[in-house]
């Protein structure tokens, strides 16, 4: 059996949503974020980003700025102990039809392979309808936060189109409930 | 981002900077394109008077805008016309005693006009061999070139401040503006029915536009399908166009080709359901306003004058030639007449529908 891990969402997770983040100064932590994944590194998960990034199909900024953000981002949740394993991302513009911009599963299959991860132990963590859905599509739990669109979708989603295995305030919260949730098994 | 290339060129304080030149673009779609620049010059230099030098079109389209306060219309075929009228602009730019130009349109004379009326600092970028006239020089690589044009403008004012600005192209109207168009479409047959834009010219050139017997067709059948009100807009030289496309079409559209003023034209577009335009300056308006939009892309690049934000469908066809961005087509106009009446339509009914799944989901969250 292969590893398990949470894949979580970049904007509106764990850091503050502010439109397309081009640049590195622009990336802010949502408070807890750090913590969160901290736990996720104790607990030996792998702690996986996955994130839409269609900003550079748009021409809105280009590959390398992008990996200054992540750069970025990775600096910063080192500071404060936290460890991303991975960065997966979806360059392509929505209408390219591609096969990994979320909720289609080409990220995490990608890294299913790459870092050798049993998806349908795993677990999905972000704001957006789209990774509750991803979700669903490769078997894993999906926890739908608060942060970022989250508030919005949990009001939207009345005619429950996908239903989330939990809806909670922000990722420390919903890291905190996969460590007992993984006891079960 | 690197700012050593500045070392032994200027560095401004912004708290010291009263008054600012900013040389505006001089189309009206590229003036779209500039407003996040534009808020972010304000933001950049909240004690200055932001002063936009442009043309009369693009005076009008930002006249109203947060991050201007004062307009200075060139006159290019009036009294700033010929080396004369340039000589009075230096005079007038002069007698403003500007602190400081930021050159939003990349031209020669944009920075040589900034340099004869001594205004201590010029930024713009490096382009153009007018780097010796600027002293606030930003580099224009070939990877600033191949961005969107709102990244292309923002980066400007990025590259000369310590802060990530962010934006989307907003443009406003006034409440008066927008009664206006409210009276107006209520008058014309509009209440209760759809409104469905269509812009079928474009000041660029004719190598923009899509067959004007494609633009009827459609409206006839979006008037049928869904009871749609079809307004023509256009420029005062797309008179014609108007003309013969609302002679073609089974109901009489609303032709406001060369009827409306620039501000006219943005209060009834921002009241469109429905955008199916060429590459244009219109386009952009929509845009800026959150139409859903339909655009028909041929000799033009579409990564980097795109409409910015999301939602909209960009119809274009891989073809050898394009984008060769030439205002008449010397071949067989393939980009454009490659793309049938019906892909257009199947677009355009995408678009309806989402908007119609939308009004659902935002009318189950009220009630």
């Amino acid at each position: 059996m292969g590893r398990i891990a949470v894949f979580i969402d970049r904007d509106g997770t764990i850091n503050k949503e502010s439109g397309y983040i081009d640049r590195p100064d622009m990336i802010e932590l949502i408070p807890g974020s750090a913590e969160a994944i901290k736990i996720i590194n104790g607990m030996g998960l792998n702690a996986v980003v996955v994130t839409n990034q269609s900003g550079i199909g748009r021409s809105y900024f280009k590959e390398e700025s992008l990996r200054e953000v992540h750069r970025r981002l990775k600096e910063i949740l080192m500071e404060e102990g936290a460890y991303i394993d991975a960065i997966y991302y979806c360059p392509h513009h929505p209408d390219d039809g591609c096969d990994c911009r979320k909720p289609m599963p080409g990220l995490l299959k990608k890294a299913a392979s790459e870092l050798d991860i049993d998806l349908c132990s795993s677990y999905v963590v972000g704001d957006k309808i789209s990774d509750l859905i991803l979700a669903q599509n490769v078997g894993a739990k999906g926890i739908l936060v608060r942060t970022g669109y989250g508030s919005g979708v949990i009001e939207a989603n009345n005619k429950k189109e996908v239903v989330p295995d939990l809806v909670t305030e922000d990722l420390l919260s919903a890291v905190k409930w996969i460590k007992e949730d993984i006891k079960k098994y | 981002m690197n700012f050593d290339f500045f070392a032994d060129m200027i560095t401004i304080n912004p708290d010291q900077i009263r008054k600012i030149l900013v040389r505006g673009v001089n189309w009206i779609g590229d003036a779209v394109l500039t407003t996040p620049a534009l808020s972010a010059i304000r933001k950049e230099f909240p004690g200055a008077t932001i002063h936009l030098l442009a043309k009369r079109p693009v005076a009008e389209l930002l006249g109203k805008d947060p991050g201007i306060d004062r307009i200075m219309v060139y006159e290019i075929h009036g009294r700033h016309q010929g080396p004369l009228g340039r000589i009075k602009l230096v005079e007038e730019i002069k007698n403003g005693s500007f602190d400081m130009a930021i050159l939003l349109q990349n031209a020669f004379e944009a920075a040589l006009i900034t340099f004869l009326s001594a205004i201590p600092i010029r930024c713009g970028y490096n382009t153009d061999g007018r780097g010796s006239l600027l002293n606030l020089p930003v580099p224009c690589t070939k990877e600033t070139l191949g961005l969107h044009q709102v990244y292309y403008y923002l980066n400007l004012v990025r590259s000369i401040s310590s802060r990530e600005y962010k934006s989307e192209p907003l443009l406003r109207i006034t409440g008066e503006e927008e009664a206006w168009a409210e009276e107006l479409l209520n008058r014309s047959g509009c209440i209760g029915r759809p409104v469905i834009g269509i812009n079928p010219g474009s000041t660029y050139g004719p190598a923009k536009r899509w067959p004007i017997e494609r633009f009827a067709m459609l409206s006839d059948i979006l008037i049928e399908q869904h009871n749609a009100r079809v307004i023509i807009f256009g420029g005062p030289g797309e008179k014609e166009l108007g003309a013969k496309i609302a002679g073609l079409m089974k109901e009489a559209p609303l032709d406001l080709t060369g009827e409306t003023s620039i501000r006219e034209l943005m209060a009834l577009i921002r009241r469109c359901d429905l955008f199916i335009t060429n590459d244009s300056g219109p386009m952009h308006i929509a845009a800026a306003f959150n139409v859903p939009i339909v655009a028909i892309f041929g000799p033009t690049d579409h990564k980097t004058t795109s409409p910015f934000g999301d939602g909209h469908i960009i119809l274009r066809k891989d073809v050898r030639c394009s984008p060769c961005l030439l205002r008449e087509c010397p071949a067989d106009h393939e980009c454009m007449e490659s793309i049938t009446a019906d892909e257009v339509i199947d677009a355009a009914e995408r678009q309806i529908k989402r908007k119609k799944d939308k009004r659902a989901w935002e009318e189950s969250l009220s009630s």
